[in-house]
């Protein structure tokens, strides 16, 4: 038989399914979900709805932007820091209305952008690892928080944290429909030259140098655009906490790094997406209202959510093999 | 094309390993005597040895850490251990300071050890998460017996180990020194240092060269979690106590120390030499900086510029670029026109 018109065998479609490492995610999402339902009276309803939103939100738009980064095999520990700092230079200002509000986010934007450009510069131009230069900036990042804000305390704009956390049309929750944008955004940017580019580098830096694409330039937008996520979810952190607090971002790179790998996204670069990750950020959250619903104490919580991350990470690895081994057949 | 100058000079200098080490030991140098400009009371005898005492509660996990990242990998839980180490420390070392207790604490840091290692070498469970999900667990596990309270004793010995003095030179330093001879050893001339440098350049080399890699992986987060556990010790006698989240201000520290140090984040190189001297460093810089006076914000910002610089610093391409731009500069004449490329030539 002639090999060129051989075509390859179609694996089952079934088993195909299972090398995706988001549908993994999915699926643990809705197991928790229901059991989370099954616990609690008015699960379903839009006030309970709404709060698991707002609850997840900054999470989960904080683990987009890791995503990308992630993605392009590069790393980025200055997360949590940058997060905070968005979140104390809202909060120090409180700003009342809306041309106050709009010159102080403008300002945050600004600043938080600047920092991911010096990331970006000292990561793609300088040669220093990511790792090491992000440690640096979130060190420095948490200081100008402590200098902007001391101590915990502030007030942020009300016109944020009623405005962002309440429903349209009093049903729809606000999250939800910034949450949908976010994904569009993605959507739109996984199929950009520099969206691809992304991958490529991620994948194989070497052959994407010499395919011609100009991975210094790649590699310093990939912290700018990840930065304009933190900044987005730096405000929505300040609106579900409504104060400002600059000595909360350990805990939270750590979940973010969480998120990000539930969701099944490759820590070496070039495989997997945003919408793992953002379910990622949802399970971590759920989890936590579901032990409690169940009436765990939550001493235990952080042993569950470590658990659950190693479950899902050797689990997404089992599925691609279960994957690879269908393709074979 | 622009000439990748970079094979001469003080950059150069730098890019050797034993230089480097050594250059990070001669700016610590310059660093506290410089100090003495802005106060008399910088540069003192008392204050090297208070740095030095400091730094002795962080080489061990320098030390436990940077055999992790020789081989290409990472230790996030050592926080953790750090703070569960510390709590078992206080609780059960305090009341009843016998072999059997302090045994059963290694056992536990070896179990540790052995998780991680499993993990990561059976489950293939990327090092970063797994010892991530290792802090989390291990907190929990923490808080979960404590219930949130920690007895604030610590056990005789400990505190006269870490508080006390030896021929007038407190003993941390002698620990330090031990450390800085006994890990360097280890790490650079002992069988099982080797293989760690073998497997961190090219583990599928080693792997066909009859390594033991899942093993050797493995024994390397038992030193780690041994180490980590150890510090948590040093801490509860150094300051009378434990606490919940005692070793969480220790983790991105032993990475700092062991990247500044000179080892590749990457793996395969790296010298202990480098991880105490960046140690010392880190550890002077934060001294001085608190002894200036600023505010808590202005303290944390400055470390974390330092760390920019040294970093950058030692990289071939700041300077690349430095000379580009120089030569950018002179290719502007009196009338801020370019210089033809001729000109250009004649200057390099």
């Amino acid at each position: 038989m002639d090999l060129a018109t051989k075509k390859p065998k179609k694996s089952s479609s079934f088993i195909h399914l299972f090398s995706n490492g988001t549908l993994i995610a999915g699926v643990l999402f809705l197991s928790i979900f229901s059991i989370y339902v099954s616990n609690t009276n008015n699960a379903l309803s839009i006030f309970t709805i709404n709060n698991l939103f707002n609850n997840t939100i900054a999470l989960a738009i904080a683990a987009v932007g890791l995503t990308l980064v992630i993605l392009s095999g590069g790393f980025d520990l200055s997360v949590g820091s940058l997060i905070v700092l968005a979140n104390v230079m809202i909060a120090s200002q409180g700003a009342v209305t809306f041309g106050e509000l709009g010159s102080n986010l403008l300002f945050v934007f600004v600043v938080i952008l600047a920092i991911g450009a010096i990331n970006g510069f000292f990561i793609a131009y300088v040669g220093v690892q990511p790792i090491a230069t992000t440690l640096a900036t979130m060190i420095m990042c948490q200081g100008i928080a402590l200098v902007i804000m001391p101590s915990p305390g502030g007030s942020v704009s009300p016109l944020i944290y009623s405005g962002l956390t309440s429903t349209l049309f009093g049903f729809l929750p606000i999250a939800f429909v910034i949450l949908l944008f976010i994904m569009l955004l993605w959507a739109l940017l996984k199929r950009t030259s520099f969206g691809v580019n992304v991958y490529a580098i991620g994948a194989d830096e070497r052959s994407a140098t010499q395919a011609g694409i100009n991975t210094r330039k790649v590699k310093f937008l990939v912290y700018v655009v990840a930065s304009f996520f933190y900044a987005i979810a730096g405000v929505m952190y300040s609106a579900q906490t409504a104060s400002g607090d600059p000595n909360g971002s350990t805990l939270f790179l750590l979940l973010v790094f969480a998120a990000v790998a539930i969701g099944g996204t490759q820590f070496g670069g070039g495989k997997g997406g945003a919408v793992g990750s953002i379910l990622g950020a949802c399970i971590l959250t759920l989890l936590q209202v579901t032990l409690f619903a169940v009436g765990v104490s939550s001493f235990y919580t952080s042993i569950f959510q470590g658990v659950i991350l190693i479950l899902s990470v050797v689990l997404g690895s089992l599925s691609s093999k279960i994957g690879r081994w269908g393709e074979s057949q | 094309m622009k000439d990748v100058k970079g094979t001469k000079g003080f950059s150069t200098l730098l890019q050797n390993k034993f230089g480097y080490i050594f250059g990070i030991y001669v700016f610590t140098f310059i660093l506290i005597m410089g100090s003495k400009i802005i106060s008399p009371n910088f540069g003192t005898w008392s204050q090297v040895e208070s740095i030095v005492v400091i730094s002795s509660l962080m080489v061990l996990i320098g030390f436990g850490q940077g055999l992790v990242i020789l081989l290409g990998e990472l230790d996030l839980s050592i926080g953790s251990i750090i703070s569960l180490s510390g709590v078992l420390t206080a609780s059960w070392l305090s009341f009843d300071p016998s072999f059997n207790n302090f045994f059963n604490i290694i056992l536990i840091l070896i179990l540790i050890g052995l998780i991680n290692g499993i993990g990561i070498t059976m489950l293939k469970v990327p090092s970063f998460i797994m010892t991530l999900a290792m802090q989390m667990i291990i907190a929990g596990v923490a808080l979960g017996i404590t219930r949130g309270t920690v007895p604030g004793t610590s056990p005789l010995f400990l505190e006269k180990l870490m508080t006390g003095k030896w021929m007038s030179i407190p003993i941390p330093v002698f620990i330090l020194i031990v450390m800085a001879i006994v890990g360097t050893f280890i790490q650079s001339q002992s069988i099982l240092g080797r293989k760690l440098y073998s497997i961190g350049s090219n583990r599928t080399a080693s792997h066909l060269a009859g390594l033991p890699v899942n093993l050797i992986i493995t024994v390397a987060f038992i030193i780690s979690s041994i180490c980590a556990g150890l510090t948590g010790m040093m801490l509860v006698g150094y300051s009378g106590g434990a606490t919940l989240s005692m070793g969480n201000t220790y983790l991105l520290p032993s990475i700092a120390m062991v990247v500044i140090g000179g080892s590749s984040i990457l793996g395969g190189s790296g010298n202990y030499l480098g991880t105490v001297g960046a140690a010392i460093f880190l550890t002077a810089i934060s001294t001085i900086i608190q002894a200036l006076g600023l505010s808590q914000g202005w303290q944390t910002f400055i470390y974390g510029f330092m760390i920019l610089l040294v970093l950058s610093f030692f990289r071939k391409e700041l300077y690349v670029l430095a000379k580009n731009l120089k030569t950018d500069i002179k290719g502007l004449n009196y009338t801020g026109n370019k210089k033809s490329s001729e000109e250009v030539e004649k200057i390099n």
